[in-house]
């Protein structure tokens, strides 16, 4: 049963190709960890020189990672959404220290299902990514997590 | 990595299933493999959104199936869980409605040989041009991987800013040293597409290359493309893109907005009719934006009393307060800034009000943009390309008002 599921996001399909950039794959999976309970799972992959920013940077620095785990209907949201320990810089223009991922990075948020039957759970991550001469406009991406 | 980039292509047609008839039959294809080095048992295949498993007996096996566009993008792999697929557990092939031979290694999948596809046999020519590139600047892309690795065990063991920050020159410097490789890619990529008009691959690279296309050059390729793929997804997808090229580049008028400022003051495009328009777009949270400023700042005051105005487009719809905020510390009150006018619905991600944003009307995909719009409202140049792109502003500005 403590299987992995991995899916590829609509997102590949819905990001033109052309000029744009597209610098953080994001997958996804679902790992039981008991009869009623799953660690969900995000994987983002960043481009070479990019940065992802943290869920907690401070007010008035980038845009932090927004996962949204809205813990209405199927599920039931047990803690926060974990993060890794990535990249911690002194910002002399933000005056903060501001925390980044590179290359890979993973968040895991656990939930406790309430309707046994659900087969998906279906979330969205709004995201920013810098590298050292440019910033795309943040986005968000649709995050589906298949059960079974 | 290569091997996730098919789904991107594949996936299009599963999306426009349900409209009109774009995704029609188009035969059916059949592979004669043989494998060296894989024991009895399933290799799987990637087409579209399915994963179908074959079987290998004796070194031998058999793909086949149908095909919904001219040319498909499929992956022949050792695992059906692509974060497995790492670099040669896959293959990715080009294949037509045909009859082909498949030659499989199992030590390195990625070093496949297929047979009897046009499309992938225009695939192997182009890499081996590429190869070539990628030979003559091996020692440049080696010593950047070294930093690359220097840097992240750096970080890894807490060293100091300093000691991070020296780093961090060097990899610039290792960047740099690769310019010259990249400029090679698309010379190649460029060639490639100029001899080969009819191929499917030209319509990939096209694709892959636009960025360093102005929207003359693109179209005019397009126009040289193989008519039977014009049908294809990817295809549209490549002249929507072409068609968005329009915007923002030297030559084309500028996008209109009729908005408020900062102040709330009424502003439109036409205000600025007379003067040359600076159009930086950027936002309180962008710090190469934020670093920007001063040299801004500068600017600003050399070439204000001739003429240049500056007009901050802040992409800060969702926290009005950040925006005000960065305009007083970063001192850039001095010009006018207005909202790129992002709305979405309540609740969701689902954007509304598309031609209010003012991004939208000069193609924005990356900040800082800056957008020169001369005294008749034509977009003079664009500039979106780091610091050699800075300077090149400063260049042109210099010499618009050198006269003057």
């Amino acid at each position: 049963m403590r299987r992995l599921f991995a899916l590829i996001m609509l997102f590949y399909a819905l990001s033109s190709t052309a000029q744009v950039y597209n610098p953080v794959k994001w997958t996804t999976s679902a790992v039981k960890v008991s009869e009623n309970e799953y660690d969900l799972v995000v994987k983002a992959a960043v481009e070479k020189g990019w940065h992802l920013y943290s869920q907690t940077v401070p007010p008035d620095g980038p845009l932090p990672t927004k996962f949204t785990f809205d813990g209405k209907g199927d599920y039931l949201k047990k803690g926060n959404t974990k993060e890794e320990e990535g990249h911690i810089v002194d910002d002399k223009i933000f005056n903060m220290k501001i925390k980044y991922f590179e290359s890979k990075t993973i968040f895991k948020q656990r939930v406790q299902l309430k309707n046994k039957a659900a087969k998906q759970i279906k979330s969205s991550v709004e995201f920013m990514a810098c590298d050292d001469s440019k910033c795309l406009p943040p986005k968000s991406v649709e995050l589906i997590f298949k059960l079974k | 990595m290569k091997c996730l980039d098919l789904i991107r292509t594949t996936f299009l047609c599963l999306l426009f299933q349900g409209f009109a008839n774009e995704c029609q039959a188009q035969g059916k294809f059949k592979i004669d493999g043989t494998a060296t080095g894989l024991s009895d048992g399933k290799i799987y295949v990637f087409l579209g959104k399915k994963i179908d498993s074959v079987q290998v007996t004796k070194g031998k096996f058999q793909i086949s199936g149908e095909l919904e566009e001219p040319v498909e993008f499929i992956a022949v792999a050792k695992h059906s869980d692509q974060r497995k697929l790492v670099k040669g557990t896959c293959a990715t092939l080009y294949i037509e409605p045909a009859s082909m031979t498949l030659q499989l290694n199992g030590s390195d999948f990625a070093a496949a040989k297929l047979k009897g596809s046009k499309s992938q046999d225009d695939v192997y020519r182009y890499n081996a041009i590429t190869d070539k590139i990628i030979l003559k600047y091996k020692k440049e892309q080696d010593h950047f991987d070294a930093v690359r690795k220097k840097y992240n065990d750096a970080a890894a063991a807490k060293k100091s800013q300093e000691e991070l920050e020296a780093i961090k020159e060097e990899d610039q410097k290792a960047r740099v040293a690769l310019e010259p490789m990249y400029k090679e890619y698309q010379n190649a990529s460029v060639g490639f597409m100029k001899e080969n008009p009819m191929s499917y691959y030209s319509m990939h690279l096209l694709i892959s290359n636009s960025r360093f296309l102005s929207y003359d050059e693109a179209a005019a390729f397009y126009k040289t493309f193989n008519p039977l793929y014009k049908k294809s997804v990817l295809a549209k997808e490549l002249e929507a893109d072409i068609e968005k090229m329009k915007k923002g580049v030297a030559g084309a008028q500028a996008g209109t907005f009729n908005t408020v400022d900062i102040n709330g003051k009424p502003i439109k495009l036409d205000d600025f009719k007379g003067k040359y328009l600076l159009v930086d777009f950027w936002a309180s949270w962008c710090v190469p934006c934020r670093k920007g400023n001063p040299h801004l700042l500068k600017l600003y005051a050399q070439y204000k009393p001739k003429g240049l105005e500056i007009l901050g487009v802040s992409d800060d719809d969702k926290d009005h307060d950040k925006w005000r905020k960065a305009v007083e510390k970063d001192g850039i009150g001095v010009w006018r800034h207005v909202l790129r006018g992002l709305q979405y619905k309540e609740g969701t991600y689902e954007r509304i009000n598309i031609d209010k944003d003012i991004s939208e009307g000069y193609n924005i995909h990356v900040l800082p943009t800056k957008i020169l719009v001369d005294p008749n409202g034509i977009v003079v140049a664009r500039y979106d390309g780091g610091e050699e792109d800075d300077k090149k502003m400063d260049a042109d500005l210099a010499a618009i008002f050198s006269g003057k």
